[in-house]
This record gives C-alpha cells, structure tokens and sequence, in this order.
C-alpha cells in the first residue's frame, strides 16, 4: 500500500514537471505506463493540465493609459530631491568644517589672538610696501622720504613680531 | 504567455547615460509585464500602479549596475519582485481600512484579442476567480506561478530572480499549482471555474 502511494506521488510529481520541461524517455515511459493502470492518477493529471491550460488563458493586467508619462513625473520629482538632499549635505559639511574650526579656535583662544594680530600686522606691513613700491617707481630719482619708508617698515616689523611672538626671551632655544 | 521584449543594447546604454527618452522608451516596453506582475502580486489596481512605477523609479536609480549580459527584461522583473516582496512584508503590519482610497478591488484591462463581448465577459471572469485564488497563497508559490505563467519564464530565469535553486523552483511550482487547484475548486457554487473529474 505505502509502495503504492510513494509510486502514485513520483508519477503526479513526474507528470507536474512535464508542464515545466520535458521528460526524459524513462520518464516517459513511467508516467504512461502509471496513467494506463490507474484511473486515479488520470484524473490527476487531467486536473492538473486543465489547470495549466486556465492559467495559460488568463491575459496579463495591463496598466491605466499615460503609464510612461507618470513614471517620467516620478522620476523627475525624485530627481528634483535628491539634488536638493545633495546641496543640503554640501551646505552641511561645510557648516560642520567652519563650526570645527571654531570651536578649535574658541579653545585655543591665545591662538586665535595671535592669527588675528598677525593678519592685521601682515596687512600694515603689505600696505605700506606697496605704498613704497608705488612711491619708488614714482620717485624712482628721489631718496629723501627712503629713510622714512625704512622706519616705518621696521617699526611695522616690530609689532608683527611682538604680536606673533618672535621675539620672546623666555623661550630657551633648543 | 507573453515573452520579455529584448530591449535593444544601444536604448539601455543611453539610459544608462541618463537619456529620458531612452528609458521613456524602455517603461513604454516594458509596462505591462512589470504592472502585471505587481498587480498578480499585490491584488489591486492602486497598490499594483504604485509598485510598478516604484519599480521603474529603482531601476532609473540603479540602470548603471545593470549587467548588459543578462537579460534586461529579467533583471528588470527582478527589481520588481523584490520590491513586491518588500511590500507585502511591510503590508503584514499594516490595517488598510474598506474605506481607505488604495483599497480596489476593480480588475484591470486585460491584453487580450477576444473578438466578442461574451468571450470578453467569460475572460474576465476567469482572470477575477484567478486572481482570487492567487492571493490565497503565500508570496514565494504566487511569485513562482507569475514569473512561470505570465512571463513564461525558464526555471532557471526564475530561480535567478527569486534567489532560490532551479529545485526549489520546481518544488514550488508543483505545490503553487496544487494549492491554486484546491483554491479553485474550492471557490462557491456557480464560480468553480476547473471541475473536479468524476470520471473512473
């Protein structure tokens, strides 16, 4: 009886995959020689073919009309975001970078001192120079005001090396 | 049923560049296959538009991973598989209400070249039982029997979009048809569309 089952069950499952591949001639043979002696099983696979057959019938869904025209406003919409998301995480890691750089500043508050009088004294000794540059292409014949010019120079000198602190005596060399 | 269009190489490779009218031409192809599979899969007609052109959308975004040595058709129905899937898991812990404006049960239009009304009316009829029965059985077994019936898929194409082996395949087919079988015959008075042989 068990034999009988497990035959009956290799022969329904021989004959399903006959609707997906075909069989090899053993198997062939196997699934006749089953279907001939038992009613049972041809109604099986009677069942199983009509079955095949309803399915094999039944059309494919298709979409509402101007499906391709919805798809392109999607995308687009999508599009439109993901640019915005990516200047939004430009803007972001910028404003991260510059907020960084603040606080580090904020905590290193001698140095953010000393940047700034060494930009302003960088400024007051370019000016100048250039002031001179200008006043000696001029005057290019002159040397009076040349003493003056070199004065100043040194004096602007002087404060820019306070202010950065080159000339600190407490500083032992090493 | 309906085999996958080849799209030709140089349209994919245009929308790869990003050419709109490129992929345009690619939805236009492939929108019914890609509507059909999500509607089979989903079961209504809101539900299904949305996956279909939530599918398009994934695809626009990943066209540059796609392989041009497979099958664009089927890479294509692989994106919308998963996102199906993906959905229907996410539907498991949803309450969508008879009231809500996504329920509709209204069966789509059908490809078909009927010539009369009735044979339209008897077709229509068959594919609402149908559809009944298939969102009686677990997504993978309905996967199977989509991808197998409507796209006419090759074993192997179907177990290279649903990640199992060319086994599994055939073992779910075979249970997908007896289960759709007992639904169908199962179905009221008046509507079994497949009659139980008495014959023997």
């Amino acid at each position: 009886m068990q034999d009988k089952l497990s035959n009956a069950e290799t022969v329904i499952e021989l004959f399903a995959k006959s609707l997906d591949e075909s069989l090899s001639a053993d198997e062939q043979t196997i699934v006749a020689q089953a279907m001939e002696e038992s009613p049972a099983l041809r109604i099986v696979a009677d069942g199983l073919l009509e079955f095949d057959a309803l399915l094999k019938r039944v059309g494919m869904a298709i979409p509402d009309e101007g499906f391709p025209a919805r798809v392109l406003l999607r995308i687009e919409a999508y599009e439109r975001t993901r640019t915005r998301r990516q200047w939004y995480l430009t803007l972001g890691l910028i404003s991260l970078g510059l907020l960084a750089a603040l606080v580090w500043l904020a905590l290193n508050w001698s140095a953010l001192i000393q940047l700034s009088l060494g930009i302003l004294a960088g400024l007051l000794i370019l000016f100048p120079l250039a002031l001179l540059f200008t006043f000696t292409t001029l005057r290019i014949l002159g040397q009076a005001p040349l003493l003056v010019l070199a004065l100043i120079v040194l004096a602007l000198t002087l404060v820019w090396a306070r202010a950065s602190g080159g000339f600190r005596t407490d500083v032992k060399p090493h | 049923m309906a085999e996958l269009t080849r799209m030709e190489p140089q349209i994919i490779a245009a929308a790869q560049r990003g050419d709109k009218a490129a992929f345009a031409q690619i939805v236009a192809e492939f929108q019914t296959p890609v509507y059909n599979l999500a509607y089979r899969m989903l079961g209504n007609r809101n539900d299904a538009e949305d996956a279909a052109q939530e599918t398009f959308l994934r695809a626009y975004a990943q066209l540059k991973t796609y392989d041009p040595g497979q099958s664009f058709g089927t890479w294509l129905l692989s994106v919308a598989a998963h996102y199906c899937i993906d959905r229907l898991r996410r539907r498991k812990f949803q309450w969508l209400s008879f009231d809500d404006p996504r329920w509709d049960e209204s069966a789509p239009a059908l490809v078909s070249d009927l010539p009369s009304p009735e044979a339209s009316a008897l077709a229509r009829e068959r594919e609402q039982e149908v559809q009944r029965a298939l969102q009686k059985l677990a997504p993978q077994y309905r996967m199977a029997l989509v991808l197998k019936y409507w796209n006419d898929m090759s074993l192997e194409e179907i177990s290279s979009i649903t990640g199992d082996n060319v086994g599994a395949v055939k073992v779910k087919l075979f249970r997908a048809r007896q289960m759709l079988g007992k639904h169908l015959r199962a179905a009221p008075a008046g509507q079994t569309l497949v009659e139980p042989n008495h014959a023997g």
